[in-house]
């Protein structure tokens, strides 16, 4: 959606009045940069705005087209057919008529894959992949499946690689050979995969790659996802919202992941909880949400699962789950030879927790046990309709020698919530700040406040701050 | 027309020990009084005080390319990414960041935007540079070439004859543009 000025002080059609050293007339580089953000069919459009600007586009090493937004409202001038025959033919054009000589610094296509016999897309990707392309972005509707060209995939220069199969999953055949020499960062989105191994080993072959982000693929039947790299450094997979009711993503695939030099990793599913990872000791970030389907496994199985987890990721420095962990957590309050793993490189934890029942609390107490450096601690507050009332028995003990700093999202004031700010509170000795994001709609909260201020403290200075809920404007209410 | 969020902040700073501020002073010989993190996003400041070592607290640094109206712009955003990076350092909530820059560029004119962005690329703040420019190509987007000329002040140098060809030429690219 385009931003419209809602007081544009100049005039639109003179400014010829005064204007010999306009104050804000932008130099030629910002100019450039502007249009970098632009669709190529706009910079086409400025070469009648001068004579200077007029073989701007011819040399633009940005281009982008996007068969949605290239014409507004265009189904209503034109037929389909005539829309993606305009859209081809302005495609063909800028390509036949740019300075082939200028390396292409970004490639951005949103269109459909035209017919089976259509070999447009393979014909344009042949050519960036000629002008040395960096950046290729790629978002498209099929219903055939898609084969990489070999020359994208012998193609040295290419450094990013996005495919986003928009509304349907589609089978993209990945080369069995080796290529992507220089591909430091792959996205793929809604593509399938006929075999798991595919991607696997094809993340394996990339020498270089760094950043790899899978979403809402699917996976077949494979019986297990192995992504083994050297170079990996950041690593998302998300298969927690599937479009498609009738996939469910991994498939209780087992993952395998093998990264040493993994810095940061993101798992989100609802269909698999079978992970082992080994070699993650450059592991800081690890953010893990997982939901444990009932039909899947049985809660000792979770519970097994949920532990060989945590191993694996007991380097981290910022760690964040969700409130699936927690159910199967309070088991090892039960059996505590079951989980002796301590987080000792642990500074900021970011928990999900379900505040209605005291066995959703106790794991998350039992987890600042475990994590004696933990120096923030964020808490996001899960709601039922209804709750049990609780209190933290008076004999449980938490260390929280470090813990300076907890933020509470989601805060509605409840009396577990409140029981819970008690605990921290008393248990934090070297607590700095206390901050709370409001639930949309909580009342009374000036007496919330002013029943937080009378809980006695360990620490000698604590700072309350309160924040209006989320998805808002940020707004700071009071500072007590 | 300062934010809660800018006022906020230096009312909290209250509360703590004495914050460190710096003196920038603008074209137009205002003195804005920064807290030292949110001037320190400003590139040129911050190598300003890295580089020289005989400034004190006391000097006074000038910045004569940036008026006093962009000033204010440029440390209401700055001073809100502070807020933000203090209020969570853990994980910054996205989603505010978002609408606070949607309602932060919402209310600048085109006149402003080119102002700040003249700013920013002085200043050296490369986030912000790359969100306003990234917001004026977004007002261009999809206009028409008078839209575009009058957004940056170009003159219009074809001779009617030429710019008519011009326009024959390439005519599907003028096809479809929305209203000014």
């Amino acid at each position: 959606m385009a931003v419209t000025p809602k007081n544009p002080k100049i005039p639109v059609t003179s400014i010829d009045d005064d204007e010999g050293d306009r104050l804000s007339s932008l130099p030629e580089p910002i100019i450039h940069y502007i249009f970098s953000f632009l669709e190529t069919i706009d910079v086409t459009r400025a070469s009648a705005v001068s004579r200077k600007w007029r073989n701007l586009w011819v040399s633009m090493p940005y281009l982008k087209f996007d068969i949605h937004t290239i014409w507004s409202k265009p189904l209503e001038r034109w037929s389909i057919h005539t829309v993606i025959d305009k859209f081809k033919d302005f495609v063909n054009w800028v390509l036949m008529c740019q300075n082939g000589s200028i390396d292409i610094e970004k490639f951005r296509l949103r269109c459909l894959n035209f017919s089976d016999d259509d070999h447009t897309l393979q014909r344009w990707l042949s050519v960036v992949a000629r002008r040395n392309v960096r950046q290729l972005d790629l978002e498209l509707i099929s219903h055939t499946p898609i084969q990489l060209p070999q020359c994208l995939v012998t193609c040295q220069s290419l450094v990013s690689l996005k495919l986003n199969f928009e509304d349907k999953h589609c089978v993209v055949k990945l080369p069995m050979y080796p290529g992507f020499s220089s591909l430091k960062s792959l996205d793929l989105k809604m593509i399938e995969f006929s075999d798991s191994n595919l991607l696997g080993n094809f993340i394996s072959s990339c020498p270089v790659i760094e950043n790899v982000n899978v979403e809402f693929c699917i996976f077949g039947d494979s019986k297990s996802l192995e992504i083994s790299s050297t170079s990996l450094k950041n690593l998302i997979v998300d298969s927690s919202d599937m479009r498609d009711p009738n996939c469910d993503g991994l498939a209780n695939c087992e993952v395998k992941i093998a990264c040493p030099s993994l810095v940061a990793f993101k798992f989100l599913t609802s269909s698999t909880w079978k992970f082992s990872f080994q070699d993650l000791n450059s592991l800081k970030d690890a953010s893990v949400d997982i939901y444990f389907h009932p039909e899947h496994g049985t809660a000792e199985e979770y519970h097994c699962a949920m532990i060989k987890i945590l191993e694996g990721l007991h380097n981290v420095q910022l760690l964040t789950l969700s409130s699936g962990f927690l159910r199967f957590l309070d088991l090892a309050v039960a059996k505590p030879e079951g989980f002796s793993t301590s987080f000792y490189n642990l500074k900021s934890l970011s928990v999900r927790v379900l505040v209605h029942w005291y066995n959703q609390v106790e794991p998350l107490i039992n987890l600042l046990n475990l994590s004696p450096n933990l120096e923030a601690l964020t808490i996001l507050i899960d709601w039922v309709e209804w709750s049990e009332c609780w209190e933290i028995p008076e004999e449980v003990t938490c260390s929280a020698n470090h813990l300076k700093s907890v933020h509470l999202l989601d805060f509605g004031g409840s009396e577990n919530e409140l029981e819970l700010v008690r605990f921290l509170l008393k248990k934090g000795q070297v607590l700095e700040k206390l901050s709370i994001t409001w639930l949309r709609g909580t009342e009374y909260r000036r007496k919330i406040i002013r029943e937080i201020k009378r809980f006695p403290t360990s620490s000698s200075h604590v700072a309350f701050s309160f924040f209006v809920s989320r998805k808002n404007t940020p707004h700071l209410l009071f500072r007590l | 027309m300062s934010s809660s969020i800018a006022s906020s902040s230096s009312s909290s700073s209250s509360s703590s020990k004495k914050e460190k501020k710096i003196s920038l002073k603008t074209s137009d010989g205002e003195v804005f009084e920064v807290e030292e993190p949110v001037a320190m996003q400003l590139e040129i400041v911050r190598s300003f005080f890295a580089d020289n070592e005989d400034v004190t607290e006391q000097t006074v640094m000038p910045l004569p390319n940036v008026s006093t109206a962009a000033m204010h712009g440029i440390l209401e955003y700055c001073r809100a990414h502070e807020e933000f990076r203090r209020r969570m350092p853990e994980a910054a909530p996205e989603e505010e960041v978002r609408a606070f820059e949607a309602g932060y560029v919402d209310r600048k004119s085109n006149e402003e935007l080119k102002e700040m962005i003249l700013a920013a690329n002085y200043l050296n703040i490369s986030k912000l540079l790359d969100f306003l420019t990234g917001v004026a190509a977004k007002r261009i987007e999809n206009k028409s070439v008078e839209y575009v000329r009058a957004f940056f002040g170009v003159e219009n140098d074809f001779t009617p004859e030429e710019e008519a060809n011009l326009r024959r030429e390439y005519e599907w690219a003028f096809e479809g543009v929305d209203e000014d």
